[in-house]
């Protein structure tokens, strides 16, 4: 994605930004906003599918522009469980959609090309996913509901939850992406597989993309969050 | 020609931008300045623009650690030289690829700008040989890494320190910019410095 430096905002008119930023139609998707609405802008398509505008801004914006600072001190109870769903519904996108397109096509790749190593990118995607897996796992089991709890001032599931392992998934995953990225452009010497191969790393690119601005939400709205509660 | 160099400065005081300026001149190097106040704008700055060595006070990082480390991330190639007017935290300066002090002589900080201009010029030079190919030693270590041999272990095989083991996969990972063991295995198999029937370790 180009870095996009229009900074949305509530007056913005909801097509007009899909049409400068595709990647907002996922955006869209995990809010549960369908496309199609004409003219309207964000705040009117916001209050009629009772979205929080402000955690939309944020979320949109850091679509748009990876520097954009978040101003996180405002969020409110409703605001926070808003965010959790949209992490919900990314996870529920790449374990449903993105992963076994992937899985499929590197899948192929190993049937096309036989030179030595490419079949091992196979185990290695494998063994990627069952990271992510373990993450989200994590989060929707541990993560979430210990913040959750803050909201309701219960501290039951404290226990088991920690910041640093949080932030630490974060960077393993993003490692093994870019380890995968640089076999397929620079390492693995390319036979038959012009197409299967630039597929997957359009998938893998845009994986990238979307999970550094999920880290993101997490690190620095969800992390402080709580730092914030625990105090 | 004289190559040019280019140099940002961040800065919020303009006698201090205007002395290193002044110092700097009296060196032999052709410099061209660019000096903003903030750090927003030097995160503005579009990616294109590239610098030889940026001159930061810390005080624009306003103690936030996360807009430092953002900003360390976005000008990753770039030796950061710390300009240092009041005291810090160590562990913000000892990030810096040097530091200059508010009271250090003016040989001293054009000596420091000089070395990180001249330095980078000769990294490039060797980074292009370098990034070819991985030394015999640093197959050696690979070979074991991927079968999953700890760093004592490929230490004591190959009959050298602990930390020249550490120093050689430090290596591997930027010649071949990769991280991950597994990563490595599958570029190992690929360039027939291992067997795929070996015992890899891929987690």
């Amino acid at each position: 994605m180009n870095i996009k430096n229009e900074i949305i905002n509530k007056k913005s008119i909801l097509s007009e930004i899909v049409l400068k930023n595709y990647f907002l139609i996922l955006v869209l998707e995990r809010f549960g906003i369908e496309l199609g609405q004409q003219n309207k802008t964000v705040e009117t398509v916001c209050i009629e599918n009772n979205i929080s505008i402000n955690v939309f801004l944020i979320i949109a914006n850091l679509h748009n522009n990876t520097f954009y600072e978040i101003q996180t001190n405002q969020l409110n109870k409703t605001e926070i469980q808003t965010i959790i769903t949209y992490l919900k519904n990314s996870h529920q996108y790449y374990s449903e959609e993105i992963f076994p397109e992937i899985i499929e096509n590197i899948h192929l790749l190993s049937r096309k090309n036989k030179m030595p190593g490419v079949s091992m990118v196979e185990s290695f995607f494998n063994q990627y996913k069952k990271e992510v897996d373990r993450h989200f796992e994590y989060e929707e089991d541990i993560a979430f509901p210990y913040i959750l709890s803050l909201l309701d001032n219960k501290q039951n599931h404290k226990a088991n939850y920690s910041v640093k392992k949080y932030k630490e998934h974060h960077d393993d995953i993003e490692e093994k992406l870019d380890d995968l990225k640089r076999l397929l452009v620079q390492h693995l010497p390319q036979k038959n597989d012009r197409i299967i191969r630039r597929k997957i790393l359009f998938a893998l690119f845009g994986l990238e993309q979307d999970l550094r601005i999920h880290a993101k939400i997490e690190n620095d709205i969800l992390i402080p969050f709580i730092e914030n509660v625990e105090k | 020609m004289k190559k040019e160099y280019k140099i940002l400065i961040i800065e919020p005081s303009d006698i201090v931008t205007t002395g290193i300026i002044n110092g700097v001149s009296l060196s032999n190097l052709n410099v061209t300045y660019n000096s903003v106040y903030s750090l927003q704008e030097a995160l503005d700055i579009p990616h294109h623009r590239k610098f030889d060595v940026i001159l930061t006070n810390p005080v624009v990082f306003n103690n936030c650690l996360n807009a430092f480390n953002k900003f360390l991330s976005r000008f990753a190639q770039t030796s950061i030289i710390g300009l240092i007017t009041i005291y810090y935290d160590r562990d913000i300066c000892s990030r810096f690829a040097d530091c200059i002090y508010l009271n250090d002589s003016k040989q001293v900080y054009i000596n420091i700008i000089q070395k990180h201009l001249l330095d980078k010029k000769n990294n490039n030079a060797n980074n292009n040989n370098e990034q070819t190919s991985l030394s015999e030693r640093e197959r050696d270590v690979l070979k074991l890494l991927v079968v999953g041999k700890s760093n004592k272990e490929i230490a004591h095989k190959l009959n050298i320190s602990i930390h020249t083991v550490v120093s050689h996969r430090k290596n591997i990972t930027q010649k071949l910019g990769i991280k991950s063991t597994a990563a490595m295995a599958i570029y190992a198999v690929a360039n027939n410095i291992i067997d795929i029937n070996d015992n890899l370790n891929l987690t």
